[in-house]
């Protein structure tokens, strides 16, 4: 079913509309569409179980509306705004994870999966399986430099993308890249398992920043 | 005029999209940045061409009014609802705030919004309510609840004080037993039914606690709105008696 959006909502579609999602429903509506399943993909490369995924999905739009206030259209994209804080939020509940410390949210987004969602969610999370794995090797990489690339070779961000949502600039962000490729290419001389990735799987397009 | 299309969304994404918008609040006129405004101005107020400066400034001044939330008395709406909010502050224990930072709970990106932490007597030791400067988020912390260092729980303000007031309730075990904390509205009872009896259970300042080792139920009615919850274990008594 197709619907369609009235004069405002495609103004804000075209436009800037992020920057209103924290006090606007129409706009974060528009918002929410428009970046959902984007969203739920870059938590499926980092999370395989369907329950964490969709807190996690509810986590980042929560925390997007908490922070609307201080994006800002010039220091990049709105995905790559909302990827910066998609990837805080998984790294905190990691963190909360090896804390044992548990934090009950107002909005439990796992509640909301309701046993006709479970098929999709599991087909959205075995199609990223493979990047599951990938990420799990960039483990050892210290967090910085793993954050660039991760967003570039996981998420497919341009460089600058990824410099906008980890808030620093194209050339740190250029320099982190290639101590981490450096790194992850010593760290993968190393003997791995059958089935492992290949080097192929962590290309780089430097390019299209 | 050229449209966009609005692909369905599935059922999760469906529910989760209106619990979402439900977190975003409305706040016409608020420091709005000049790209938000586009945006929102349709909905802002317009004030008669005719308006004086003194409307305009009284207009204002609700406004502030209304954000602060204050209401007549000094006290804000929340601790009119929430008795504990008027006991003086605690200091916000370390660990607790570190818990709120890394889960960026609730907003504090200004160094000026500091959360106040009013504590209670929980059976496992000191709860905390924590409300942020704004009083925009309200938290309940128990320590020693389920695993780790304890259990937090949020919620935006405007939701507790929405037209059916209710509270702020967390449950778990704790070394074999139930433990069940619930910050009430103010006005509010609550009953411990048990297979042998039914009997009233005091309040702390607004605050129940209860932990059991039997089946039991609470009932809580709050503003005339009575429910009831049924624990798996049950009982030994509560916060305030």
């Amino acid at each position: 079913m197709t619907q369609r959006l009235d004069a405002k909502q495609q103004r804000m579609a075209g436009g800037d509309v992020t920057a209103a999602i924290g006090c606007d429903p129409e706009a974060f509506e528009v918002f929410y569409r428009e970046h959902v399943e984007a969203v739920q993909r870059f938590v499926a490369r980092r999370v395989g179980t369907p329950e964490t995924a969709a807190d996690l999905t509810a986590d980042v739009f929560l925390a997007a509306i908490q922070a609307a206030a201080s994006y800002d259209p010039a220091r990049g994209t709105a995905r790559s705004w909302l990827f910066g804080i998609a990837r805080h939020q998984i790294v905190d509940s990691f963190r909360a994870a090896a804390k044992d410390t548990r934090t009950q949210m107002a909005l439990i987004g796992s509640e909301l999966v309701h046993s006709d969602d479970l098929q999709r969610i599991h087909e959205r999370l075995d199609a990223e399986a493979a990047s599951r794995e990938l990420y799990a090797r960039l483990g050892s990489i210290p967090d910085p430099e793993r954050a660039v690339l991760e967003l570039v070779a996981l998420d497919d961000l341009s460089l600058v993308e990824a410099a906008a949502a980890l808030g620093i600039s194209t050339v740190a962000a250029r320099v982190r890249l290639h101590r981490a490729r450096r790194r992850f290419a010593a760290q993968d001389a190393a003997p791995r398992p059958a089935g492992a990735l290949a080097d192929r799987d962590l290309r780089v397009t430097e390019s299209r920043a | 005029m050229s449209t966009i299309d609005r692909t369905p969304l599935g059922g999760f994404e469906e529910r989760l999209l209106t619990q979402l918008k439900a977190h975003v609040s409305i706040q016409p006129g608020l420091a709005l940045k000049p790209g938000m405004q586009s945006v929102t101005r349709g909905r802002l107020p317009r004030l008669p061409r005719a308006s004086s400066v003194l409307t305009a400034a009284a207009a204002a001044v609700a406004m502030l009014v209304a954000v602060l939330n204050l209401l007549p008395g000094g006290q804000t709406a929340l601790a009119q609802a929430f008795p504990i909010l008027t006991q003086r502050p605690a200091q916000l224990p370390a660990a607790l705030e570190r818990i709120l930072r890394s889960q960026r709970l609730p907003n504090s990106s200004q160094p000026s919004d500091r959360e106040r932490a009013y504590a209670f007597q929980a059976p496992t030791g000191t709860g905390y309510v924590v409300v942020d400067q704004q009083e925009k988020w309200i938290c309940l912390f128990v320590p020693g609840l389920g695993t780790g260092s304890g259990n937090i729980l949020c919620e935006a303000a405007f939701r507790l004080l929405s037209e059916k007031p209710r509270g702020l309730k967390l449950s778990g075990e704790h070394h074999g037993s139930e433990e069940i904390v619930e910050l009430l509205p103010k006005g509010s009872t609550a009953t411990l039914i048990s297979t042998q009896s039914a009997r009233p259970v005091a309040l702390h300042h607004g605050v129940l606690t209860v932990v059991t080792h039997r089946p039991v139920s609470i009932t809580t009615t709050i503003n005339g709105r009575t429910t009831s919850t049924t624990y798996g274990i049950a009982e030994r008594q509560n916060g305030d008696s």
